[in-house]
């Protein structure tokens, strides 16, 4: 067999938060390959441990109070957990980069925006200032926003303007991996159309690998190759958008689909999912979802493992194999 | 039959600022009908928390008219405001601000039954209490607990159960949802439609989310900088979007699903400045189908039956593509 020219080899990812009121259990053995020139969707609800596990891949995790602990975490062909201090900083920017929720948080308020894109640019880069000056303006222009601007403080700009210039920051030093952790989630429709057609373009054009991080399965079907739906710290199933859209096996990933408006059928009811997230600190035996799922039986409380239902697609569920078991969105398509 | 609790005529709100006049709300005309629910749309900045005030009369409007249960409520005063005012209530996004996190779950859902001398006696109020909490789902164990306690879905259900409390005839409900995971939005949106079949509620619902707001609303209005540009039943503005804005605010939903191949109609740039507008239609600067004729400002029109827009090109881009 063909071995996979992977960006990125994930195995075992454990991390948890040791604070005071107990221990966060945040990622809990998560695994990920992806195929370089991919782009990943990394799904799931708030706390799901989404951010946590893109953070990881950066060695950002705050240490104390995070714990991180994996079999193997591979970038790009390096061995992260094994990078010094230093080789860190040239990994952050060089290998791989990451693009955060709240634009405003990640802009210094102080610099010009032309100043902090060359910035990243001369670090990451052996060139002088003045061309690292020039090579910023050209990277506003790629991303939609006139180049004398360059001299304008992060107020001065939109939210959805300053969600431009943080892509450009990320892409200024061409990452071969970008993890995008909900970019369009602070910005209006219209403005979140013109990211991700922006986000698209870019990829493409450069072919970044990629790593969406979002809660909105719209976005999935519109940039992702490959999807990863995340609960209680663990990947619950995985496919391609075809497997997860119109193959879907996994009780929560049905939840998720069937909790959304139908926007072709105002009538049709929402079936949310019972219940709320389980506590990280105190998460339930065997599969963390049982205690919300339709399907569970007394066996869904031992240890789970994962199930490949075909090349492309497993999910960690044994209700799947019972007899009787289907999941009723196959029925409303 | 048309029976509006609520009607809104010309409503205005200019607020002063350093750089001019801030036109927040630019003579918007709704109306309401009884048990119904009315969706109000828009990108964030476009004034529709400013009409939500407005008709709770929490601000003055700068001029305009508003006609609740068939009364002309637009002088009404503190009295006659107060009695009102029980009728009408205000859920917000984000449950956890309009929440006094010095009381427990039990003080804040009694607060508007304490404060208008509804039941006097404690007994009947923790009853009171305690049934208004199944209704919206809070298990009773909840009663001396603190909102910081609480999830964000919880803290809405706090946030429901205080706004139905006086049995108010109808409620704005501003981006109630928007700061939810899905599968708590789709608890309390079905929560919200329960509460309104019981208790014939009437709803004005805003929101920034194109499908949850079709969902959810009998008929739809869409704003952009303090003006309605389109106005429909929810069906017919989903099927026949007539306003450039309009369609382009459908083209841009993520729909969930995948080979649905819309055409995207991309609009160019972001919304303008609210502060002194000029006498140009105002979505021109960032409409692609923009003529001399638009540098006149369109009046909301009928277009065909209940189907109100407010543009001079409606009828020739009437086929152009932008429906589901
Ligand atoms: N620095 C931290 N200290 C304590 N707990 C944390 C910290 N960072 C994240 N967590 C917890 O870890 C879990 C996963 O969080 P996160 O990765 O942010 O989830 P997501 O991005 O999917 O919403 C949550 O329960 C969160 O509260
Ligand atoms: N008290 C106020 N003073 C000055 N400007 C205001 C005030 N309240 C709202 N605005 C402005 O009015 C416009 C509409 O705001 P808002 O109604 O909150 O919009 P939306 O709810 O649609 O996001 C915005 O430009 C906002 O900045
Ligand atoms: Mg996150
Ligand atoms: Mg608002």
């Amino acid at each position: 067999m063909k071995e996979k020219d992977l960006i990125l080899d994930l195995q075992d990812l454990y991390v948890r938060f040791e604070v005071e009121d107990g221990v966060v259990h945040a990622v809990n053995g998560l695994s990920l390959q992806i195929e370089r020139g991919k782009t990943l969707g990394l799904v799931g609800e708030t706390g799901a441990g989404k951010t946590t596990t893109a953070l990881s891949l950066l060695r950002l995790v705050s240490e104390p109070p995070g714990v991180v602990e994996c079999e193997r975490l591979i970038v790009d062909g390096k061995d992260v957990m094994a990078l010094s201090q230093k080789e860190l900083e040239s990994f952050r920017g060089n290998d791989i980069a990451m693009i955060f929720q709240d634009p405003m948080t990640a802009l210094n308020p102080v610099f010009t925006v032309g100043d902090q894109i060359a910035e990243t640019i001369a670090i990451h880069e052996n060139i002088s200032q003045t061309e690292a000056q020039k090579k910023a303006i050209d990277m506003l222009e790629l991303v939609g926003i006139q180049g004398e601007r360059a001299d304008e403080y992060p107020h001065q700009f939109s939210g959805g303007m300053k969600q431009r210039v943080i892509i450009a920051i990320a892409l200024a030093c061409q990452p071969r991996l970008l993890i995008a952790d909900e970019p369009t989630t602070a910005l209006d429709v219209t403005i979140q159309a013109q990211v991700l057609n922006l986000m698209r373009e870019l990829r493409d054009h450069y072919k970044t690998s990629m790593i969406m991080i979002t809660h909105d399965l719209g976005i999935v079907a519109q940039i992702c190759d490959e999807v990863a739906v995340v609960y209680a710290g663990n990947i619950v199933e995985y496919g391609t958008l075809q497997d997860i859209f119109n193959r879907t096996k996994h009780p929560y990933t049905e939840g998720l689909f069937n909790s959304l408006p139908n926007i072709r059928d105002r009538k049709a009811e929402l079936n949310p999912i019972k219940g709320l997230m389980p506590d990280p600190t105190n998460l339930p035996q065997g599969c963390p979802f049982h205690p919300r799922c339709p399907y569970a039986d007394e066996k869904c409380k031992e240890e789970q493992s994962v199930k490949w239902v075909s090349d492309t697609h497993y999910i960690r569920c044994i209700a799947y194999e019972r007899e009787g078991f289907h999941i009723k969105l196959e029925e409303k398509r | 039959m048309m029976d509006p609790i609520l009607e809104v005529k010309n409503l205005t709100k200019h607020f002063k600022t350093k750089y001019g006049l801030l036109h927040a709300v630019d003579g918007i005309d709704l109306t309401l009908e009884r048990g119904k629910t009315l969706g109000l749309v828009g990108e964030s900045g476009c004034g529709k928390s400013t009409t939500g005030r407005l008709i709770l009369k929490l601000i003055e409007p700068t001029t305009g008219q508003i006609i609740f249960d068939g009364k002309d409520i637009t002088n009404y005063k503190n009295r006659a405001m107060k009695e009102i005012r029980r009728d009408m209530m205000f859920i917000f996004q984000d449950p956890y601000s309009s929440l006094d996190p010095r009381k427990t779950v039990s003080q804040i859902i009694s607060e508007p039954i304490i404060a208008n001398n509804i039941l006097k006696k404690s007994s009947d109020i923790e009853d009171r209490v305690t049934e208004l909490m199944t209704t919206v789902g809070l298990a009773e164990r909840l009663y001396n607990t603190y909102p910081h306690e609480l999830d964000g879905g919880r803290r809405q259900r706090i946030g429901i159960a205080r706004a139905i409390a006086m049995e108010p005839k109808f409620i704005i409900c501003d981006e109630p949802v928007s700061a939810l995971d899905v599968s708590i939005q789709a608890q309390i949106l079905n929560l919200l439609k329960e509460l309104q079949r019981k208790l014939g509620l009437s709803y004005i619902f805003i929101t920034h989310d194109l499908s949850v707001v079709n969902h959810f609303s009998d008929d739809i209005a869409v704003m952009y900088l303090g003006k309605i540009v389109e106005r429909a039943p929810a069906e017919e503005l989903f099927l026949n979007p007539l306003h450039p804005y309009t369609k382009a605010l459908l083209s841009a939903i993520p729909v969930p699903e995948l080979d649905v191949k819309m055409e995207r109609i991309l609009i160019k740039g972001e919304i303008s400045s609210p502060i002194n507008p000029g006498e140009e239609c105002r979505f021109a600067k960032r409409c692609y189908f923009c003529q001399d004729i638009c540098m006149k400002e369109p009046k909301l029109l009928e277009y065909s039956p209940q189907h109100f827009v407010a543009c001079h090109r409606a009828e020739e881009l009437k086929g152009l593509e932008g429906g589901l």
